[in-house]
């Protein structure tokens, strides 16, 4: 498939963390396309996990696959429920947006509906609502009786192409990382790697980074590279920029093992892949915060893609910056498998 | 009934760019009324004539919606933005828009990350939007300034609701295409000569009726329209404009204007002879086409019809399709034969 479809696709897809199971299958069929003898698991809380190759070295890439949301928390009446958010969820992001529910059995529309501005008071003009003002309308798909508290939604929009290779979406975090992740693949079995591979796809990190824990800890892998999004717009002042269309972000720092780091911009050195650098001075807000000190300790890298709009239905991912995040991963595999073998020269 | 509506509010037309709404409405109405006309401000005007023509009724609904229009290109390739009719700020933010009906593109938000204080609005004058071009001049040779901005929306509808944009006032039109198609079906003809016409630009301050009813020299005027609800749960029921459901809304008085008796009171009446669900509107808040007309010619006498709508001006509005049917079984009942 190809990669802008893989990611409108995979982005299309419900996934509030811990309800992911209509991205799962969506992933797994890629990958039993790409390799029909890879191997799949669940691990831990859910993570699915595949592993391709065998021997050592032992690598593994990880991203979630989980996206931010809101959840039911108090029924109101007939119409109205209220909310709270999943993960981090900007309410301003919210208003005037269609939602859409999803329970095991069924899927309910909403909006999240704002007073139009002839009946609004003057002085209510000057703040954003926040979750305790903010409602869902549920009167458009038969109100509120089959709702309950804890039912989890997403902001209804589906994927956009912009101009210049650009696509919009909601849950590009972290859809984009899933999507180089099986890419990566692709690539890697074009590649004479002699190691194993796996690739972790973990539940849960928009609510805490929960779900990589729990597979860093079974896979015990000899490197990880975790794959998250970074922010490609305006930063402080004091920090560099990152931009859309610039290549992967490869992460220095805190959380970050400095000879994977040394690996990951050497790999891209020499297979001519721009790159883009971003400083972690704390955690880097991604699974390698947990995955590094999992267990014993694992070598760790991060390596991002940058999207614009992060947290709203509105990130933006430039489909080039996915090709060549996943390229540099699997030559990262391929080289890091020979030197382990002793039979690269460098 | 109800043929038009998906289609008409999918259609994007800001004030004074209506041309789509218009053609859309021609097209369906060309062979089924005795005249067509547009005036200087772009009204189109459709006539069916009455048994009786010594009067003329004009029914009124507006084309336009309310959107936006480019109003700067900036450095790196994105848009400024400014409200074309009332939009508040605080509905675009994080939206999906169109531009020129063809380009999609996406409202920027700073993420959560990055800026912690959330009740703070998003004014105009900070909002980009962005289509994917990396810099001005890339950006230039697709869009201009001027260009019309609309939200990207598609009608929806499931069991007795509908939730789209610009039922304010799309619905006013499709009420008036249903009439005219009901009178087509029927080979039949209203009580006196009627002139059914579709306005522009009453969202930036009643522009447009005003030149049509010029021309027209209507004895009365009936304005039908998408209304504010504000039935929300923030507001207790007393501070509600109108309740969705509970059928169409008459106006004895809005911003500018308290409504002629006489239109108000046979509309009441004829409500109740049909036996149909109604309810007066019960704030005072926001104007129609009708405060124009009042200031037109000799002083146009008008009764304003309306449809409750959830959230009007926003991306998102909601509509029940039983207040719909009881409007237009009511306006109909008025063009067909209520003497006035």
């Amino acid at each position: 498939m190809d990669t802008s479809t893989l990611l409108k696709n995979l982005s299309n897809t419900f996934g509030v963390s811990s309800f992911e199971n209509y991205t799962f299958p969506l992933i797994e069929k890629e990958l039993k396309n790409i390799s029909p003898d890879i191997k799949l698991e669940k691990v831990g809380i859910g993570n699915l996990v595949a592993t391709y190759g065998s021997e050592s070295p032992k690598i593994a890439f990880f991203a979630h696959v989980d996206e931010i949301g809101i959840v039911i928390s108090k029924i109101v009446d007939d119409h109205f429920a209220r909310i709270s958010p999943v993960g981090g969820v900007d309410p301003r992001t919210l208003v005037g947006k269609r939602v859409l529910f999803k329970t095991n059995d069924s899927e309910k529309t909403g909006v999240i509906g704002f007073l139009a501005p002839h009946l609004q008071k003057k002085e209510d003009r000057e703040k954003s609502p926040s979750f305790d003002e903010l409602f869902v309308d549920f009167s458009i798909s038969g109100g509120t009786s089959s709702i309950n508290v804890g039912d989890m939604g997403v902001i209804h929009v589906q994927a956009v192409e912009l101009e210049n290779g650009k696509i919009s979406n909601k849950s590009l975090d972290n859809r984009v990382g899933a999507a180089v992740l099986i890419k990566s693949l692709e690539y890697l079995q074009n590649l004479k790697f002699e190691g194993q591979l796996m690739l972790s796809f973990n539940k849960g990190e928009e609510v805490g980074l929960v779900g990589a824990q729990g597979s860093a800890y079974h896979l015990k892998p000899d490197f990880a590279i975790v794959i998250d999004v970074t922010f490609g717009e305006k930063l402080p002042e004091n920090v560099e920029p990152i931009k859309l269309g610039d290549g992967p972000v490869i992460g220095i720092g805190t959380t970050v093992t400095r000879s994977v780091f040394e690996e990951l911009t050497k790999t891209a050195k020499n297979n001519n892949i721009k790159y883009q650098i971003e400083t972690f001075t704390r955690g880097s807000g991604t699974e390698a915060d947990v995955v590094q000190i999992s267990s014993t300790g694992v070598k760790t890298g991060v390596v991002s893609v940058p999207i614009l709009n992060m947290h709203s239905p509105n990130e933006v991912v430039d489909v080039k910056d996915v090709e060549e995040s996943a390229k540099l991963l699997s030559l990262f595999a391929l080289n890091t498998s020979l030197t382990w073998k002793g039979r690269r020269k460098s | 009934m109800r043929k038009y509506l998906k289609d008409l509010t999918n259609l994007a037309g800001i004030s004074s760019r209506e041309e789509k709404i218009k053609e859309y409405i021609k097209s369906n109405v060309a062979n089924k009324v005795d005249e067509i006309t547009e005036d200087n401000m772009g009204n189109l005007i459709c006539l069916i004539k009455g048994k009786d023509s010594s009067k003329k009724l004009m029914l009124d609904a507006h084309m336009d919606e309310v959107g936006f229009m480019i109003t700067r290109i900036n450095e790196d390739g994105t848009f400024g933005i400014s409200p074309v009719g009332g939009v508040d700020p605080r509905v675009v933010k994080s939206q999906r828009l169109k531009i020129e009906e063809k380009i999609s593109a996406v409202v920027n938000s700073t993420p959560i990350h990055l800026e912690k204080e959330t009740d703070k609005v998003e004014q105009y004058e900070s909002i980009r939007v962005y289509a994917g071009f990396s810099n001005k001049e890339e950006a230039s040779k697709k869009v201009h300034l001027g260009d019309m901005v609309t939200f990207d929306t598609t009608y929806y509808e499931e069991n007795s609701y509908a939730v789209a944009k610009a039922f304010d006032d799309r619905v006013g039109c499709s009420i008036m295409m249903d009439i005219i198609d009901y009178f087509f079906e029927n080979s039949e003809k209203p009580l006196y000569d009627t002139y059914f016409n579709f306005a522009t630009q009453e969202e930036t301050g009643l522009r447009g009726t005003g030149t049509a009813a010029s021309k027209i020299h209507p004895n009365f005027a009936i304005v039908l329209e998408g209304t504010t609800a504000g039935d929300n749960p923030e507001n207790t029921p007393d501070k509600w404009a109108t309740h969705i459901g509970n059928g169409p809304v008459l106006t004895f008085m809005h911003s500018g204007l308290v409504l002629n008796k006489e239109i108000f009171e046979k509309i009441v009446d004829t409500a109740k002879k049909l036996g149909i669900k109604f309810q007066y509107k019960m704030r005072t808040a926001g104007g129609t086409d009708a405060a124009r007309l009042a200031k037109t010619l000799y002083g146009i006498p008008a009764g304003v019809i309306s449809v409750p709508c959830r959230y009007i001006h926003s991306p998102q509005s909601i509509m029940n399709l039983q207040d719909y049917e009881n409007t237009y079984q009511l306006v109909k009942q008025l063009v067909v034969n209520t003497p006035f």
